[in-house]
């Protein structure tokens, strides 16, 4: 039966039906969120052994989307079960949104046709909006309403970079893209299509929604869109840069190489002179995204002559560490995001994190993991994932911005290791939130980054499996 | 291991494949590869004592964290050193930085968060520009063969060196360069270390003498050297110049210092200087010289760590009993703390290289096969060590000998605990100063098997 491949999504859809109507009947946190922890769970296995390499309607299954599918879905398990704590009523809207979310992002892995990444992209856009607001405080709609109106100029942007590519392509599949001429309408779409989906990634012009959405939102919301949120945008460029068209255009890899510096430029230097800690958080993550923003100045650079090693296995390379990327950074980003939970006030400063390796050690120790992980240094997911990337970057004689993003990364160390340093201070009598499913979570992350720091098997499997 | 017929090179040799890509020509090689030479065993035996000495000077009234953070860095010490793996060099690296910077952080004095973060930036700096040359030697490596690997014998061989461009090989060099200067530390790159010294606690201070230092030491002769037959000439001058200065400057710097900690923090940076000056004679010269040079810069490496074990653990008992380390608050200490005083005196000493002490074997072997190689610029050297002998010397007169300062009050000489633990460094360190044969026969065999400057 040719649907079987489509259980997970029917499953994922169902689930979120049948969570909107168990509300009728109970508002329980522990029922509705197990229900969807569970239910994703499933999902997860049925994606991870069916076969792969099928095209159904215009989903196309290989190991490559499937292993995008599979994060989105682990980006949506990580905040489950922090969020019972962060969100006060109504569970079922909220877990069925988050399911919707999940079934946007699985469609997104799975497709190549623009039209349907595009719904699926606009169908998390629109899902988020609500989670931003869901607690209905001041703070709330306040980064709601930023996140909406900012989101729809992107959308727009998107719209229009679409039509573009359909101006010169006469095709909306990216799979069906054969050789082009490369003209200006291709390379318009591309600057649009940038644009639009670098909102949501919060390249440096655009970023300075994200800063004030994570801020206002719930935590483990603010996790979700800082990490899931950002990596599905992430992945339809990824897809659009490699497959839409040939960038045999010098500028191409210039301009995301410079993207990329000035986003990760500003992120570290914006975050040395922020006391609040989400607002840290954010700023890292804007960092983040210009790391991993390299990775499509890679691409743009395979078609250089000057590349040492055959133009096939430099993207390979690229590809594979943006994959160990994206899988590192949901759980370094998520994890501290949700550890916010752990301060009782609405706006965590950087103060009132003081005391908490008093409280508990272990919720210390592995937020520092992972902010440790965040900076960069081994044993940790994030170093493996950085390792990775400035390889790739070497191997395509990129020294100088090798160079510069080690800079950044040696920049970023002074805010990182200052939450660090906050977080082991004796004085002050801060009261912290111990409800178990934030510090167990905290936790948990915190000993999967560091698994993912000696995974070396996992970066030569990516490595096999990075062909679109 | 037979350390009597050892005839240099690599002993004991382990190799675990841990994940491995074949595909389309090419090939991923991701080891994890273990081996000892005659130089590293020591610096594994010593990483092992200096870690026991830190813990025993910590005192009883640390919980399970503050173990667990001295056994995290001599892990990653010992790691470092038996390694054969850049990769895995690279993670030991790191590993031994992160847990001392807590131990300063978390547990020392003073402005101690500052000079933690400013201990593991600048590391860490240096440790970037190590991973930047690494990848370097490993891509030119994959562009050659096919292979992506990290092996240090294969990235190190000179055979393969020799293809790598010059431009490409100079960059892997500064990178290397880099992180050991910042580790030992040379001259311009050592503001970290007068701070982590002075604010880490007297433990933390052991380790990051004895047990860290060592690490830019075993950077410099034991990797850097097996690859130093392609470095150009001016390059062997131009460290020699940094040590020369290094000597000079951090003696003098040890003179004008206040307080004893921070002095011995600065006379333990001179002593690594040697360590520097030897590399860069050893570029120069050749044959027995040469040799003899090597082994006497790694003979400094251990013997510094009991040196500085020594002069570290007799201060951190000192402090425990006057709660001060100011030279002017102390004086004529001998009349209270006879044996307290005698085995920091000892430990000034060994410092300042007298004979049948540990620190006396290593500066002289340096002192004179440098002579071989630069000849009368010697004599900044021997400045160098007049200028230590200078401030130990007067720091002893004004804080052991001469008047008791009374407002001290009355003080309790050491206990049979503490005399054990002194009484075992002190040991070593008159052992290493009267039978140096038993380490410099395996060093000489190891030192005589690298290559030179061709």
């Amino acid at each position: 039966m040719i649907y079987e491949y489509l259980y997970a999504l029917i499953l994922l859809g169902l689930a979120g039906f049948i969570t909107l109507a168990a509300g009728i009947k109970t508002d329980s946190k522990r029922i509705l969120g197990g229900f969807t922890f569970i239910i994703l769970i499933g999902s997860f296995f049925i994606l991870l052994f069916q076969e792969k390499n099928y095209s159904i309607f215009s989903l196309n299954i290989s190991s490559f989307d499937t292993y995008w599918a599979l994060i989105f879905l682990v980006s949506i398990m990580v905040v489950i079960i922090p969020s019972m704590n962060d969100i006060k009523k109504r569970f079922d809207v909220y877990y069925a949104l988050l399911l919707f979310i999940a079934l946007s992002m699985v469609i997104a892995a799975f497709t190549y046709n623009l039209i349907v990444l595009f719904v699926s992209f606009e169908g998390v856009s629109i899902g988020t909006y609500v989670l931003t607001a869901y607690n209905k405080t001041k703070r709330n709609l306040e980064a709601s309403l930023k996140y909406f109106m900012i989101s729809t100029i992107g959308t727009s942007f998107n719209i229009m970079g679409i039509a573009f590519f359909y101006l010169s392509t006469r095709t909306f599949n990216l799979q069906a893209v054969g050789t082009i001429d490369f003209n200006k309408s291709l390379l318009l779409s591309l600057v649009f299509i940038t644009i639009g989906f670098g909102f949501k990634i919060a390249i440096f012009p655009m970023q300075q929604w994200a800063i004030d959405t994570y801020d206002g939102a719930p935590n483990s919301v603010s996790a979700f869109l800082s990490t899931g949120g950002k990596l599905v945008a992430y992945m339809i460029l990824l897809k659009f840069l490699f497959l839409g068209f040939i960038p045999d255009y010098n500028y191409v890899f210039l301009f995301f190489a410079i993207l990329a510096i000035l986003t990760m430029t500003y992120g570290n230097l914006a975050a040395l002179m922020e006391n609040n800690l989400k607002r840290i958080l954010g700023y890292s993550s804007i960092a983040q995204a210009g790391y991993m923003i390299l990775v499509f100045a890679l691409i743009g650079y395979s078609y250089y002559p000057a590349v040492l090693v055959s133009k096939e296995i430099f993207v390979r390379f690229a590809i594979a560490s943006a994959m160990f990327y994206a899988v590192a950074y949901i759980f370094m980003k998520a994890g501290p995001f949700i550890a916010m939970s752990l301060v009782k006030s609405d706006k965590v400063m950087i103060d009132d994190i003081i005391g908490l390796s008093k409280k508990s050690r272990w919720t210390a120790l592995f937020l520092a993991v992972m902010l440790l992980s965040l900076a960069g240094v081994p044993l940790t997911g994030g170093f493996i994932a950085k390792y990775f990337l400035f390889f790739s970057l070497i191997i395509g004689d990129l020294w100088w911005l090798a160079v510069i993003a080690i800079i950044n990364s040696a920049i970023s160390i002074f805010y990182y290791f200052r939450i660090i340093i906050y977080s082991y201070r004796k004085e002050g009598d801060n009261d912290f939130n111990m409800a178990p499913g934030i510090k167990y979570s905290v936790i948990i992350m915190g000993l999967i980054t560091l698994g993912l720091g000696v995974s070396f098997a996992l970066y030569t499997y990516l490595a096999g499996i990075a062909v679109i | 291991m037979h350390f009597r017929n050892y005839n240099g090179g690599v002993i004991a040799y382990y190799n675990i494949l841990l994940a491995q890509f074949h595909a389309s020509g090419i090939t991923i090689n991701i080891d994890f590869s273990l081996g000892l030479t005659g130089f590293t065993d020591l610096l594994v035996i010593i990483a092992l004592f200096i870690t026991i000495f830190a813990v025993l000077m910590g005192g009883r009234n640390h919980g399970a964290y503050f173990y667990g953070l001295f056994m995290a860095s001599g892990f990653g010490l010992v790691g470092l050193f038996i390694v054969r793996n850049f990769l895995f060099f690279y993670i030991f690296w790191e590993v031994v930085l992160i847990p001392v910077f807590f131990i300063i952080g978390k547990y020392g004095t003073g402005n101690k968060e500052r000079s933690s973060l400013k201990f593991f930036i600048y590391t860490h700096i240096g440790s970037l520009f190590l991973l930047l040359s690494i990848f370097t030697l490993s891509t030119y490596y994959f562009i050659n063969t096919g292979i992506f690997t990290f092996q240090i014998s294969d990235l190190t061989s000179i055979s393969f060196l020799d293809t790598v461009p010059k431009s490409g090989f100079y960059f892997i060099i500064f990178g290397f360069l880099l992180a050991f200067l910042i580790k030992l530390p040379s001259f311009p790159l050592h503001s970290w270390l007068p701070d982590a010294y002075n604010d880490a606690p007297y433990s933390g201070t052991i380790m990051l003498s004895g047990g860290l230092v060592a690490m830019g030491g075993y950077g410099l002769l034991g990797i850097l050297y097996p690859m130093a037959g392609l470095f150009p000439r001016v390059l062997a001058y131009f460290i020699i110049l940094l040590g020369l200065i290094s000597v000079i400057y951090f003696s003098f710097s040890a003179l004008f210092q206040s307080d004893l900690k921070r002095m011995a923090a600065y006379g333990s940076a001179a002593e690594m200087a040697f360590i520097t000056i030897a590399f860069g004679t050893a570029l120069l010269s050749t044959g027995y010289v040469r040799t003899l040079d090597l082994a006497g810069g790694m003979y400094q490496i251990i013997a510094h760590t009991f040196v500085a074990a020594l002069i570290f653990a007799s201060l951190s008992m000192l402090y425990r009993r006057t709660q001060t380390s100011k030279i002017y608050d102390l004086g004529g200490l001998n009349r209270e703390l006879p044996v307290l005083s005698s085995f920091l005196l000892i430990g000034m000493l060994a410092s300042l290289g007298l004979p049948s002490l540990a620190g006396f074997i290593g500066e002289f072997s340096v002192t004179i096969s440098a002579f071989q190689s630069i000849g009368l610029y010697t004599l900044f050297i021997v400045l160098g060590l007049i200028i230590t002998a200078a401030f130990y010397i007067w720091a002893a007169q004004r804080s052991l000998f001469g008047y008791y300062n009374e407002r001290l009050g009355r003080l309790k000489d050491i206990n049979k605990q503490e005399f054990l633990i002194l009484f075992f460094i002190l040991a070593g360190t008159i052992f290493l100063g009267v039978y140096p044969t038993l380490l410099f026969k395996l060093l000489t065999e190891y030192a005589s098997n690298l290559g030179g400057l061709l």
